[in-house]
């Protein structure tokens, strides 16, 4: 019995010894799993889409913009349905430039200028002639506009024509990682110059992939620091706007922003009713709020016989253009009555010194009260002297 | 008839009365209960030397991760990893599967030639990576790929607008964008005190070497693969270990890699180039994939 004990014992020594010896020699220690983390989706933040309102407010002219469709140009005209309905809508008619299929016809591209104000160019894939250049050069030099649009996504030989004019556009795409529309190749531009028809009333505008465009100081958009440009190294601000040659080309290095839903984003469809203002060399009305300043309400005399006259004047201005002057008078039996008052009334002072006159005769004795002047302007906004200046004029017999 | 003879009882008798035996005995039975219940440790080696663009290439690897998972004598895994990346619902699946994998037992890297977009997603959810001075890794981005527009029919009738999702352009970028701040965001939590770059740097989606991974902290390690069986093999604490080639013992006909399967498999929609003109689309296609190797797989389908 003591044998088999010892047996049993010394078989599951050993069977524990082989155990944890093998143990040994193949483990040294566990793994203790770091934490498991799996997609953290809270703070990614779903952008929205929602458009800018925006009302066109225009003015309205005459005339004819070209656009050319001969150059195997790489866009379709239904891209540029907005620009063309703020263009017609300024009163202008439309004409597609297709070149000539045959030597009978006469569809020279002089021909087509002659009668044009403003000529767009945009992605042309063939490359501008000779011929066709001095053409285009002659007709901006005589008062044309010449609008000229390309896209780093599409290629074009645009340069082969904007050379000439002193502009290139870079093969590039400008970007910023920090700040962007979704994307990093859909940057903000805020910084406008100042003054111009295409600037006018912007604060921030998308250029969806827009490329660089060089002509030095004829910039008019600007990107900020965080802005980079794909191909140029150097930091510095890019512009993908241009206006240049005294005004009378207009270079973008964008065409998306011209599309639907794009031209909603921002300060877009603004940029592009400036576009088509610049096109069409039409302002918007200003829209005046602003009353007329009145002041220096004054007789000439404050005391008089019956049945003589008075002479009153003040002195008024607008920031866009008075209309119409009339002081008010309170006869000795209390009643009001309104006169107008004129810039050239015999007592009124020089032309286009802002002081109105009128000489009324004073027909009841007693006392008599001029109690302020009123004016309005173009828009009707109404202004008067204030506080009433009530002058008091005796009437004797 | 032979005086004493040798008969089997007196044999097992003796047997039983003999230490020796028993000894040879106990060890057997030791070593017996040891590879029953403890087993020799291995580590499993599971290589993806491909893009991950298809469902099938995506479902092998996601065996091999759950054989690993599941198979007891696998104590640490290395993946051994020369991928370019691939369409982002396969690689978010192979990474949250690595996810899992790793809260069991530890996943170590060895980058060959690349690990790059989705390939590197999938780095990020290991334990530890290792690369070669001139291996290349990075690219945290995204490519998008729109399909032809529908033409609109009276035949066609749909319930709502973006049924054909005639989305612009604009909103598909925003969705794209989502998606890569899902990825930054893996990134910068997995790597977490170890990366020394910043997340707009990182939003750059550059490639970066080895040597510049280690700087930048996206790599741990430059080393071999030997140094990554090392490691795993101290994260797991054994020595001594066998090794087991997961590719050969979990995909069929002997197949070593899927890059032969993966070239074969057809995407369903054709892909036009990323700056292609605003067109609307149906099913975008996202990518965690660098731009040339996206274009190359393109070419070798049509092919």
């Amino acid at each position: 019995m003591i044998e088999a004990t010892k047996k049993i014992i010394f078989v599951v020594v050993i069977v524990l010894g082989v155990v944890i010896a093998q143990t040994l020699y193949f483990y040294r220690g566990i793994y203790i799993a770091p934490p498991t983390e799996g997609y953290d989706v809270n703070n990614i933040s779903i952008p929205s889409y929602a458009p800018k309102e925006f009302i066109d407010i225009h003015g309205k002219g005459n005339g004819t913009v070209l656009l050319d469709f001969s150059h195997d140009n790489d866009f379709d005209s239904e891209e540029l349905n907005i620009l063309i309905s703020r263009i017609i809508s300024r009163g202008y008619t439309f004409k597609y430039y297709r070149g000539s299929k045959n030597e009978s016809e006469n569809v020279s591209l002089k021909s087509f200028l002659k009668n044009a104000s403003s000529f767009i160019v945009i992605l042309p894939k063939k490359e501008f002639e000779e011929e066709e250049k001095t053409e285009i050069k002659n007709f901006v030099d005589e008062g044309g506009r010449l609008i000229m649009i390309a896209d780093p996504t599409r290629n074009s030989e645009i340069n082969t024509l904007s050379i000439e004019f002193g502009v290139v556009f870079w093969n590039d795409y400008l970007y910023n990682l920090k700040e962007n529309d979704g994307n990093f190749r859909y940057i903000y531009l805020k910084n406008f110059k100042e003054n111009t028809t295409i600037t006018k009333n912007l604060n921030k505008i998308v250029f969806y992939i827009a490329s660089s465009i060089s002509s030095p100081g004829n910039g008019i958009v600007f990107t900020d620091n965080n802005t980079y440009s794909s191909s140029k190294e150097a930091q510095g601000k890019h512009s993908p706007v241009v206006l240049a040659y005294d005004g009378k080309v207009l270079a973008i290095g964008d065409l998306t922003f011209l599309i639907e839903p794009y031209n909603n984003v921002l300060d877009n469809n603004q940029l592009i009713s400036n576009i088509a203002d610049y096109i069409t060399n039409t302002e918007a009305p200003l829209i005046d709020t602003v009353p007329p300043l009145v002041n220096n309400t004054s007789v000439n005399i404050t005391s008089i016989t019956l049945n003589d006259s008075i002479c009153v004047n003040a002195t008024v201005t607008d920031n866009v253009k008075v209309d119409k002057v009339w002081v008010r008078i309170i006869n000795p039996n209390s009643i009001a009555k309104n006169t107008f008052l004129s810039e050239d009334a015999p007592c009124a002072g020089t032309p286009h010194d802002n002081i109105y006159g009128a000489i009324i005769k004073l027909n009841i004795s007693g006392e008599w009260y001029v109690n302020t002047t009123f004016a309005n302007d173009t828009s009707g906004n109404l202004g008067s002297e204030k506080p009433y200046p009530n002058i008091k004029i005796k009437v004797s017999e | 008839m032979l005086k004493n003879p040798i008969s089997f009882r007196n044999i097992i008798s003796y047997l039983r009365d003999s230490y020796i035996f028993l000894f040879i005995l106990s060890v057997i039975i030791g070593i017996f209960i040891f590879n029953f219940f403890i087993k020799v440790p291995n580590i499993g080696v599971i290589t993806i030397d491909t893009p991950i663009m298809d469902e099938e290439t995506k479902e092998d690897i996601v065996k091999m991760l759950k054989y690993a998972r599941e198979d007891n004598s696998i104590k640490a895994i290395v993946i051994k990893m020369n991928c370019p990346g691939g369409e982002v619902t396969n690689i978010e699946e192979i990474y949250l599967e690595v996810l899992r994998l790793r809260s069991k037992k530890p996943v170590v890297t060895s980058v060959d030639r690349i690990g790059l977009s989705g390939g590197y997603h999938i780095a990020a959810a290991t334990n530890f990576i290792y690369a070669k001075p001139s291996s290349i890794v990075g690219s945290i981005g995204v490519v998008l790929t729109l399909s032809e527009p529908v033409e609109e029919t009276e035949r066609m009738i749909t319930t709502g607008p973006y049924k054909r999702g005639s989305h612009s352009m604009r909103y598909y970028a925003g969705q794209a964008e989502m998606i890569k701040e899902v990825f930054l965001d893996v990134i910068v939590s997995q790597r977490g005190n170890r990366l020394k770059i910043s997340r707009e740097t990182l939003s750059e989606a550059d490639d970066y070497l080895g040597i510049e991974g280690l700087k930048y902290g996206l790599v741990d390690e430059i080393g071999s693969r030997s140094n990554a069986l090392e490691k795993a093999a101290s994260y797991a604490g054994i020595a001594n270990y066998g090794l087991v080639d997961i590719n050969k013992k979990v995909l069929a006909n002997n197949e070593t890699n899927i890059t032969s399967r993966s070239h074969s498999t057809k995407i369903n929609q054709t892909s036009p180039k990323v700056d292609d003109k605003d067109t609307m689309p149906i099913e975008p296609v996202y990518y965690y994939l660098p731009i040339d190797y996206y274009l190359k797989i393109e070419q070798r389908k049509e092919q």
